[in-house]
């Protein structure tokens, strides 16, 4: 056992400096643990109450999806890749689908394109609930996150009668869907989720996105501008905050989405505030396009493709070719690049997270010089998610 | 002297359970309005039982364990200066100065403890729970003031007494307004939002408790407890009339009369930080300090200003 002043004596013998580097600032490891994160960290360099340096620190959760991928059959890769997006599991599975059916040639089936829309849209309804209550929890008024988790389980439900999962549903796989809508009083219900959510909206505005503190607290903050954003590849309702009207649903169309009527809310200001108020009113859209999908009514028909390749799923091959399919999540362009050589499996796939710009690159040069309560605000309003960077 | 004792014991572990079950109380109401179902009104006692029991205990050094002791000793020491009805044993020395004192400096010793622990999450903590401090003395100042200038006493028994034959504080303008002043500045006291800047759960990680577990925690949450206690047993005294209850002939009766009705005026204290503390995000420690010097400032101020008149 060496004694303490032996290591130092030793140190010092061999040059090395054992006192703190630097001693104007000190090191914040805003870490996976820390409430306002998961599992993604920050380093920040910290001067008193201000950021000097920010490091964005991801790769918890790599699990490796990618190479996993490429071992596995067609079909089984749906269970494998919803796991890459936690709040809205869907769009991966749509994506993937709608890549492998570009390289057939299939054309879905009426139904399953109406069934798709609507899984789509009420995921990007739950997601953005599931926003509101870390946005709510970050900013200290617990009661609206815990309101916005409730309604959420009303969509968690619905989903658990359609697809037999809560989160997790394997639903939509190349071709189609998994099953048909159970009845009509599932349609009822989900009218009556959608009533009952566009009721509740103004209590959300009362309580968080238009009080008075959470104005101040989010005015001015992690302000970016359109040039910044485009330069760094922001998409979503991070960019519509720039004043940019990007979305995928209206730039490359997919689904039911032309024959939809919507407005993509786009707000000039860049700032947190301006962010907030753009998933709020997106909000307000998902839910008048749930009623027009509803009021469109299910077409009748099959709800996946028949085709007699379809009998021996693991022998099932896609002829060789790629392509890349996107759809508009939460949090922005989620994107997927297949690649098959003509076997049973994938040569090589790849996911575009959308929170693979705005959670590295943009999340280090906004945070420079905010004051350490607003860290979480600015993290939360840019809408990250962890599991999209890492894979 | 022996009865002195005797009385202190039972008024702290009347304060203690009290403070517990307003604890709980908090919680149940805050599950209410998040239209949850909530914990019992009992969960803070096991939560306790459960911290205290806990083996493995760290701790940082003497500081670090000492500046528990004395958040804990001082919120005693502070409870027994407030007249409880008539059971309080130092009442007669009850200033009010001394006792607004007193109720600060649990959150001193919080902060001995936070910073000897050496973990930067505390240091932040313990930056902004002293920076809330500074910020909430202006306002406090100066419903002292008014309260002082009004009443043409210091003590808080007189006070109480006083309001037996005038009515209660809050009946008159100046001391009204000096109510929502020192209300403002309880918000913070409890640290409920929006001025819970120094716990922060979502931003600092809990701050100053961050590094606290086991019996350390334990005692956290006894102090905690009966701060709740004293601090809305204070408001009630000096604004609410406090309860000096002598219908009765036998003292017993008279005393649990005046527990109960001083229950009543704690409780609906604490309903009114509830409510706001469901309502409001959290602002962040400038515009909190900007905030405290600015609106309840003001108020109480003119408070003071139409007392002295």
């Amino acid at each position: 056992m060496v004694s303490q002043s032996e290591l130092v004596k030793e140190a010092r013998e061999n040059g090395m400096e054992l006192l703190p580097i630097d001693k104007d600032t000190y090191e914040l490891f805003f870490g996976p643990q820390h409430m306002a994160t998961e599992n993604y960290s920050i380093i920040l360099k910290m001067d008193g109450n201000r950021v000097v340096k920010a490091i964005a620190n991801p790769g918890f959760l790599h699990r490796g999806f990618e190479k996993l991928a490429e071992y596995r059959p067609w079909y089984t890769n749906i269970a494998l890749l919803l796991r890459v997006c936690v709040p809205e599991p869907d769009v991966p599975e749509v994506i993937y689908s709608m890549a492998v059916e570009e390289i057939l040639g299939w054309e879905v089936p009426d139904r399953a394109q109406w069934i798709r829309t609507t899984v789509l849209e009420m995921a990007r309804v739950s997601a953005y609930l599931f926003w509101t209550m870390g946005m709510a929890f970050k900013l200290g008024v617990y009661t609206a996150g815990q309101w916005a988790a409730a309604y959420r389980e009303r969509f968690m439900a619905l989903f658990e009668q359609l697809t037999g999962a809560r989160v997790y549903h394997i639903y939509t796989i190349p071709g189609g869907v998994r099953r048909d809508i159970p009845s009509d009083a599932w349609l009822r219900r989900l009218r009556d989720t959608v009533e009952y959510i566009k009721s509740k909206l103004p209590d959300f505005d009362e309580i968080l996105f238009e009080n008075y503190i959470t104005h101040r607290r989010l005015e001015g903050i992690g302000v970016m501008d359109k040039k910044f954003a485009l330069d760094e590849g922001v998409t979503g309702p991070n960019l519509r905050a720039t004043g940019v009207p990007y979305d995928v649903r209206r730039v490359d169309p997919y689904l039911l989405y032309p024959e939809l009527d919507f407005e993509v809310p786009v707000l000039r200001d860049g700032d947190a505030l301006a962010r907030v108020m753009v998933r709020r009113f997106e909000i307000e859209q998902d839910l008048y396009i749930l009623e027009q999908l509803l009021d469109m009514g299910p077409p009748s028909g099959p709800y996946k493709i028949e085709d007699p390749r379809l009998k021996n799923l693991p022998r099932f091959k896609v002829p060789a070719g790629d392509a890349f399919a996107h759809v508009e999540s939460t949090k922005g362009d989620f994107g997927a690049y297949v690649v098959s050589d003509g076997k049973n499996k994938p040569y090589r796939l790849q996911l575009r997270g959308p929170s693979i710009s705005h959670g590295i690159r943009v999340i280090e040069q906004l945070l420079v010089g905010a004051r350490i309560a607003d860290v979480p605000v600015i993290l939360v309003s840019l809408d990250n998610c962890p599991p999209d960077i890492d894979r | 002297m022996f009865e002195v004792a005797l009385k202190a014991l039972f008024l702290l572990l009347y304060a203690t359970f009290v403070g517990f079950i307003f604890m709980g109380i908090i919680r149940k109401v805050s599950a209410r309005i998040h239209r949850r179902v909530g914990p019992p009104l009992y969960q803070p006692i096991l939560d306790t039982i459960k911290l205290l029991s806990k083996k493995s205990n760290i701790t940082h050094g003497l500081i670090y364990d000492f500046g528990i002791i004395y958040a804990l000793g001082a919120t005693i020491l502070a409870l027994f200066f407030i007249p409880i009805g008539s059971v309080s044993i130092l009442r007669a020395y009850g200033d009010l100065i001394l006792i607004t004192f007193l109720l600060e400096i649990p959150m001193l010793g919080i902060m001995f403890a936070a910073m000897s622990s050496g973990n930067p999450w505390a240091g932040l903590g313990a930056q902004r729970a002293l920076l809330t401090l500074l910020a909430i003395q202006v306002p406090l100042g100066f419903a002292i003031v008014a309260l002082a200038e009004f009443y043409g006493t210091f003590s808080t028994y007189q006070i109480v007494m006083a309001q037996q034959v005038s009515g209660w504080s809050i009946t008159h303008v100046s001391l009204l307004l000096a109510a929502i002043a020192y209300d403002i500045v309880l918000q913070a006291m409890f640290g409920k939002e929006p001025f819970d800047i120094m716990i922060a759960p979502g931003e600092i990680s809990l701050g100053p408790m961050v590094e606290f577990g086991g019996k350390h925690m334990g005692i956290l949450q006894i102090q905690h407890a009966i701060a709740l206690f004293a601090e809305t047993l204070f408001f009630s005294n000096i604004f609410l009339g406090g309860a000096v209850v002598t219908i009765f002939a036998s003292p017993v009766l008279n005393t649990i009369a005046s527990l109960g009705i001083l229950l009543i005026k704690q409780i609906a204290v604490l309903m009114v930080a509830i409510f706001i503390g469901n309502i409001f995000p959290r602002f962040t420690i400038d515009q909190a300090a900007k905030f405290y010097w600015k609106w309840p400032t003001i108020i109480a101020a003119l408070g003071a200003v139409l007392a002295s008149l």
